[in-house]
């Protein structure tokens, strides 16, 4: 338990620290990109919440089939967690692809294969929180949000391949560019090496975050229990 | 209870809003837009809808009247087969020869009245030497714009 | 002014605020619940240790 604790504060500040060095090597060490000029800056937000973002929902994803296979309410806490967390990337990467989007589109939005298919995403996961609160019984709640948590999950793969299936307006993957056969993002060095910095720097906020909200959601639980127990 | 059935109400509402988008959106989503040749292929069946194409500013074509905001320029595929566009409204800033872009609006006789000008970015991203060399020129040669 | 400046901070700016807030709302939910978790299993043990005593 004091461990976790520990575990907790260092992920914070390590994460935070290192988010705020990424930031300073993307606006002070970083040169303009030639076609779009200084709005390319926002990648460095909207790519690595975009992965942590599917990063989070395959946690979902991976603790709803263990709680169904388990029926560990432990899983179902962490699913649960990991979920709120990918909401709010969830809404970051909408709110960041739409001022993107203004920037070098001309549009803060349009109905094409790759926006709406993440939209669908969101909504998805709203739907699980109303799901989950519309539930009394603690155990009903995790049978079914776990259902929903894997169905929605499926979106993502549909979301990441919809560049490649359909005509949009969204660009295909630059990070995740394949070559014949060989993975060749389209970026030189100088402008993909701090991407992915930024991305695994997210990775570990994500994770603070994920801890972070699964301490309050043990306790949440702990406590509705209690309370069950004191009313008999 | 009663906040419960509010909690189904919610859901319910969400679901229906999936549902709309996914009906409404799912042929414009998957057909985001045409290509100039299908355009070209078969007039009638576009004539007067509104539509959206989306293809490359050919080279050398473009001619931007600043005094009546007025945009025109052919877009092309292949270079042979193009459409002129008419655009009435202010050039984007990422507006450039040989760029992709998604014109929406209609087609009237041969050419392309449009009402909504996007462009579409390339997935590849570059920096030029002379950039990275002179970072601050070229800061001050944007803020002199 | 650099083009797009005020795009980028708008962009920064409401993701850092976001989770500025999202991690207070987070961390005042922890403190509450582990306050009333604490006062709740001491009146449980309190209870059950009084329910003994009278046996």
């Amino acid at each position: 338990m004091a461990s976790m604790k520990k575990t907790i504060l260092y992920l914070e500040w390590g994460s935070i620290l290192a988010l705020l060095a990424c930031g300073l090597w993307v606006f002070l060490k970083l040169p303009i990109e030639t076609s779009q000029g200084f709005p390319q800056k926002i990648m460095y937000l909207h790519v690595p919440s975009v992965i942590t973002t599917y990063l989070a929902f395959f946690i979902v994803f991976v603790y709803s089939i263990a709680y169904l296979w388990k029926r560990e309410l432990m899983f179902d806490q962490i699913a649960k967690a990991s979920a709120e967390v990918g909401l709010v990337f969830c809404a970051l990467v909408l709110i960041t692809g739409a001022i993107w989007g203004r920037t070098t589109w001309g549009t803060y939005w349009v109905w094409d294969a790759r926006l709406t298919t993440t939209l669908l995403l969101f909504l998805i996961f709203m739907g699980y929180f109303l799901l989950r609160m519309s539930v009394n019984d603690r155990d009903k709640e995790a049978r079914l949000a776990s259902v929903l948590g894997i169905i929605g999950f499926l979106d993502i793969p549909i979301i990441h391949k919809s560049v490649e299936w359909w005509r949009t307006l969204h660009q295909p993957s630059t990070l995740f560019k394949v070559d014949s056969g060989e993975a060749k993002p389209s970026m030189p060095p100088e402008l993909l090496y701090p991407l992915l910095a930024s991305t695994l720097v997210m990775l570990a906020f994500y994770l603070y975050l994920l801890l972070l909200r699964y301490q309050t959601e043990k306790r949440t639980d702990r406590l509705n229990q209690l309370l069950a127990e004191t009313q008999d | 209870m009663k906040t419960r059935t509010k909690f189904v109400i919610g859901g319910a509402v969400i679901l229906a809003v999936i549902i709309a988008l996914s009906v409404q959106s799912l042929q414009e989503m998957t057909v985001f837009f045409y290509t100039p040749q299908e355009v070209l292929a078969s007039p009638s069946k576009f004539e007067d809808k509104t539509i959206r194409i989306g293809a490359l500013v050919q080279k050398g074509s473009v001619d931007w009247n600043a005094k009546d905001i007025q945009l025109s320029f052919n877009i092309t595929e292949d270079g042979n087969e193009f459409i002129p566009v008419l655009y009435d409204g202010v050039k984007p800033d990422l507006f450039r020869e040989g760029q992709g872009v998604v014109v929406e609006g209609k087609m009237k006789g041969p050419r392309f009245e449009a009402n909504q000008l996007l462009v579409k970015h390339s997935e590849e991203y570059t920096v030029e030497t002379e950039h990275k060399k002179n970072k601050e020129d070229y800061y001050k040669s944007i803020q002199a714009q | 002014m650099l083009i797009g400046l005020d795009y980028v901070i708008a962009a920064y700016g409401i993701w850092l605020i976001t989770f500025v807030v999202y991690i207070i709302l987070t961390k005042r939910r922890l403190k509450t619940t582990s306050h009333a978790v604490t006062a709740l299993e001491q009146r449980v043990s309190g209870t059950s240790a009084t329910s003994q005593h009278t046996k």
